[in-house]
């Protein structure tokens, strides 16, 4: 299956050219651009008329080049976006993925975040910088499409029936919060359903987890590890397998749990036991010998790893970590997230993590005093 | 619970008892109940007497692992089958030498058995294994398995009202546990667990040798009432 998404940016063909490539690279992406029409009336025209395409791609700031009527238009991507939204909720066209792709600058200085809502994915082009990012981006723009389809098709009569075919996991292990939650969302534009999916399931670690966590909380160091990705495959059918699933690989925490007691035993907990504890069971029990148990963060006392430090990117026990600012409405299936007290005590990419909770502010002052003071003394 | 002690800013990680909730309903069976979470972090307010002289606590972390009986209101059992785990641990920092501190305690629920020293089936405790895990000096501590204190069973909703009432002071904790939710809970618990012990425990005088109740034995859960007379 190949997906089609129209693009429109103000710069010309030959500019972009590079980033249709990369993204078409891998195939089942077919992108097919053009600049804005540049009259109001006549995008909204086109828009609306258009019936070939499951997805959009929007430049931000469509006003710097000339449009094809010869004039500069005088809208950006975010106002076509709205407008999308709003056709789509008067049922004049199908509701499809929009995708926002524009430069950083152009991003910090002209986007209005009341606009982001419309969007199911912002992409910075100067974060395309590899063939990864590009993979990425395509299995995004691909899983996207897919999934918009999957839920207009889905029927909404049995919810419960509804919600185990859109997520493709029993009800009756999931969270009974989030359950309650997703079933108000059924009902709702497609893109709603959308939206609350990635953001509140796929991008938030807790119910799924990704990656480097699912790494983090079996112990083990990714890029020491040659059999990883042998251990990755037993773990396949712990894997989200829903509405998504190609732009974002994620376990169900709930059934790595369920594995770990099938495969290892009920005596030993997972989370209870040490990183290197849990690398040696899983080397004896899975005859896994190139597997390497990941390390302490400075400061760190603890290696029952169960989160990641968002400073350093490492695995981390809350216990030897300070909340991080902005999580006070997170919903109670999404796990909290912590900065370590090294990456908090020295400011380590607090780009990402920009400040700890404020009930963390005292601790952290102490912490500082603490280490300062011992750096004096040794 | 979570969402109190959330709501009143207590605590802002309440994941590891959604943790809870999730897997006793997974693990359960008809008859018993089970849950286990790690790392529930409660705060704990500066105290006098704190030994050594400077030291800044400033983590209770509860990490609990249980089973027990669903309440039979003919029959008054032994609320907990197993207790795997109730651990209390302290966090903080030594201001005189520049060290971690660490302590911890943690709720035990043995046979009385074939014991060296007095052994009440609940008993609290200071040390745990974990303490050999953090304290690398062992100078920092000094820890004895004795003695064992005699306490009535504990589930995560006791344990979070014994560290809350434990370690903050009353200005703190008041906000959260003078709400009446918050006592319906407690007092949910008490009856539950609180109740058959401490009327157990009390039919040694008021009813001796009566039998209404099950997987109990007085001398294992009270030794001390062992007198031999």
């Amino acid at each position: 299956m190949e997906y089609k998404y129209f693009y429109i940016d103000d710069w010309d063909k030959e500019d972009i050219a590079g980033t249709i490539r990369g993204i078409e690279t891998g195939g089942g992406i077919k992108i097919e651009h053009s600049k804005p029409v540049g009259d109001w009336e006549s995008e909204y025209d086109r828009i609306a008329s258009q019936s070939n395409f499951h997805g959009i791609i929007l430049d931000l700031r469509l006003q710097e080049r000339v449009s094809l009527d010869g004039n500069h238009a005088k809208y950006s991507g975010s106002i076509i976006a709205h407008a999308i939204r709003e056709m789509a909720k008067e049922k004049k066209i199908n509701e499809f993925p929009l995708v926002l792709l524009s430069g950083n600058y152009n991003m910090q200085q002209f986007f209005d975040k009341t606009g982001e809502d419309a969007f199911d994915l912002r992409v910075l082009k100067e974060d395309l910088t590899d063939n990864a990012a590009f993979e990425a981006l395509r299995l995004r723009l691909f899983a996207l499409a897919k999934g918009y389809d999957q839920i207009n098709q889905v029927s909404k009569g049995d919810t419960n029936k509804a919600i185990e075919q859109l997520l493709s996991f029993g009800c009756d292990g999931l969270e009974e919060r989030f359950r309650q939650k997703i079933e108000t969302f059924l009902n709702k534009p497609t893109h709603d359903f959308a939206s609350f999916i990635i953001r509140n399931l796929l991008e938030k670690e807790g119910l799924l987890i990704s990656e480097p966590l699912l790494a983090a909380r079996l112990g083990v160091e990714i890029n020491d590890s040659k059999e990883w990705q042998v251990l990755k495959e037993l773990l396949d059918g712990t894997s989200y397998k829903g509405v998504f699933m190609e732009g974002w690989p994620r376990w169900w925490m709930y059934s790595i749990e369920k594995w770990w007691e099938e495969t290892i035993g009920e005596d030993v907990r997972l989370q209870p036991i040490s990183a290197s504890k849990r690398v040696d069971i899983l080397k004896e029990k899975l005859g896994l010998k190139g597997l390497v148990a990941a390390n302490k963060i400075e400061k760190a006392r603890s290696d029952q790893f169960w989160t990641i430090c968002q400073g350093l990117k490492r695995p981390l026990d809350p216990i030897d970590g300070l909340l991080i600012v902005g999580q006070e409405n997170a919903f109670p299936w999404q796990s909290k997230q912590y900065v370590s007290y090294e990456a908090a005590i020295n400011r380590i990419s607090v780009e990402n993590w920009k400040d700890v909770a404020a009930n963390e502010k005292d601790k952290l002052d102490q912490l500082k005093t603490f280490y300062s003071r011992e750096r004096i003394r040794r | 619970m979570a969402e109190l002690l959330n709501g009143c800013g207590l605590c802002q990680d309440v994941g590891p008892l959604y943790d809870a909730q999730g897997r006793c309903m997974s693990h359960s069976t008809a008859n018993e109940w089970q849950y286990h979470f790690e790392g529930l972090k409660l705060p704990i307010d500066t105290m006098s007497h704190t030994k050594p002289v400077g030291a800044v606590p400033f983590d209770v972390v509860l990490s609990v692992e249980l089973t027990g009986r669903y309440a039979n209101p003919t029959d008054q059992a032994n609320p907990l089958i197993e207790v795997k785990k109730f651990n209390i641990e302290i966090f903080g920092l030594l201001d005189i030498e520049p060290i971690e501190g660490y302590a911890s305690w943690h709720l035990d629920k043995d046979s009385a058995g074939d014991q060296k020293f007095i052994h009440p089936e609940y008993h609290l405790t200071f040390g745990g294994h974990r303490i050999w895990d953090k304290v690398q000096n062992y100078g920092q501590v000094i820890v004895l398995p004795s003695p064992r204190i005699a306490h009535p069973p504990m589930d995560a909703i006791l344990g979070i009202d014994f560290i809350l009432k434990n370690f903050l002071t009353k200005d703190r904790h008041e906000t959260l546990t003078q709400r009446s939710e918050y006592k319906q809970i407690i007092q949910h618990s008490i009856h539950r667990l609180w109740k058959p012990y401490y009327s157990f425990i009390g039919n040694f005088w008021t009813a001796p040798g009566s039998q209404s109740f099950s997987n109990f034995s007085i001398f294992s859960i009270m030794p001390s009432l062992d007198t031999g007379i």
